[in-house]
């Protein structure tokens, strides 16, 4: 009996051909090695343990909820300064040794951080204590997020939602600064 | 599989093992297994020869922290793959994110080394080049997809996005390619 394909398979295209011989390996043009081995030793190995994932996308999850309509809420209508004694820092998030941010992604929060100091000092002492709390669901999700990229590095979605994080960091700095009712401090 | 590749598999696993258990010269024997493939993958995800061979050393690094949470789901290249794909992607999450431009003459002439580096007599230069100036998100799943022969699936897992925006990335690439190419007569 002769059978008659449904439909005939793709044939290769001259360009997959092509895209297809290239060669997999390129060969680093120094020996990586030395710079590698010399960093094994620094590096702290997390303890073997099964992550639960619904921990971090829950986290994910609170930062993106709860975080900028919290921020936002209360710094809309906070006009008068307030003192700053005795009070926790307003410490910028910490992303552990999993969460790869690059060295211009931090450069840029950085660059945030010092308008956000400046503008965090005149408000009242609740909008601050609600930065910080906004602040803090965010160090959660981001100490989440990298104790699952320990175990998952190359987990795609897992490095989204700690760039997402990172976003929101840099969401309630943004409020924050352009927050107040002087216009001129609004960017 | 051949009985080389059954030994080439039996080794990895042999030195996966060890390497778990900090056996650090396990671990050099799967860095020069496997250094040339995430070199080059960084290479063309990046197009810089420096930045690549910081990305490469980055990834080795966070393979080590992560081996004891390796569970052997995936090849271990694959695994690798996945967590080079992600360092890659966190470094050009700059907040002006990357540029759909040509290269610079730096860049150009960085990729060109990096590109004569690969190539052996029989390939043309000119396909390499022209990968380097796709625009990003085209780019990397031509990469992945093309070179590496990863399946949709894979690809647009790894870079975080939906299998038919990794479908239409791939037309898009392949239509730039044949009109930077100018290659007729393969459509």
């Amino acid at each position: 009996m002769n059978i008659i394909p449904f439909r005939r398979p793709a044939a290769r295209e001259p360009l997959d051909e092509q895209l297809a011989a290239l060669p997999r390996s390129i060969e680093p043009p120094r020996d990586l090695w030395p710079a590698i081995a010399a960093r094994l030793g620094e590096q702290q190995r997390p303890a073997q343990r099964h992550w639960h994932w619904p921990t971090a996308l829950a986290a994910g999850v609170a930062v993106a909820a709860v975080s900028a309509v919290l921020t936002w809420g209360l710094l809309r209508d906070s006009g008068s300064a307030g003192g700053g004694r005795g009070e926790p820092a307003l410490l910028p998030v910490s992303y552990g040794p999993n969460s790869a941010l690059g060295a211009e992604q931090l450069r840029t929060r950085d660059e945030l951080l010092a308008q956000f100091r400046a503008r965090v000092a005149e408000l009242p002492p609740e909008t601050r204590a609600a930065v910080l709390r906004n602040l803090t669901i965010i160090q959660h999700a981001a100490d989440d997020i990298d104790a699952a990229l320990a175990q998952d590095p190359g987990s795609g979605l897992l490095n989204q939602l700690l760039f997402g994080t990172y976003q929101e960091e840099l969401r309630v700095y943004s409020q924050v600064i352009t927050s107040g009712g002087d216009p001129s401090r609004r960017t | 599989m051949s009985q080389a590749a059954r030994e080439t598999t039996a080794d990895e696993a042999g030195l996966v093992a060890r390497a778990r258990n900090g056996d650090t010269a396990a671990f050099e024997g799967l860095y020069r297994a496997h250094a040339g493939r995430v070199y080059g993958l960084c290479l063309r995800m990046m197009r810089r020869r420096d930045v690549a061979e910081d990305l490469t050393q980055e990834v080795f690094v966070s393979a080590w922290r992560s081996l004891p949470g390796f569970e052997g789901r995936s090849g271990f290249g694959t695994w690798l793959h996945r967590i080079a794909v992600n360092a890659a992607l966190a470094r050009d999450r700059s907040p002006r994110g990357r540029d759909e431009v040509s290269l610079t003459d730096e860049e150009g002439e960085q990729m060109e080394i990096g590109a004569e580096e690969a190539m052996d007599a029989a390939t043309p230069i000119d396909l390499e080049r022209a990968i380097a100036t796709l625009p990003p998100g085209a780019r990397d799943v031509m990469v992945l997809y093309g070179i590496y022969g990863y399946s949709h699936e894979e690809a647009a897992e790894m870079l975080g996005v939906a299998v038919g925006t990794c479908k239409a990335q791939l037309h898009r690439a392949r239509h730039l390619l044949r009109e930077r190419m100018q290659v007729e007569g393969h459509a």
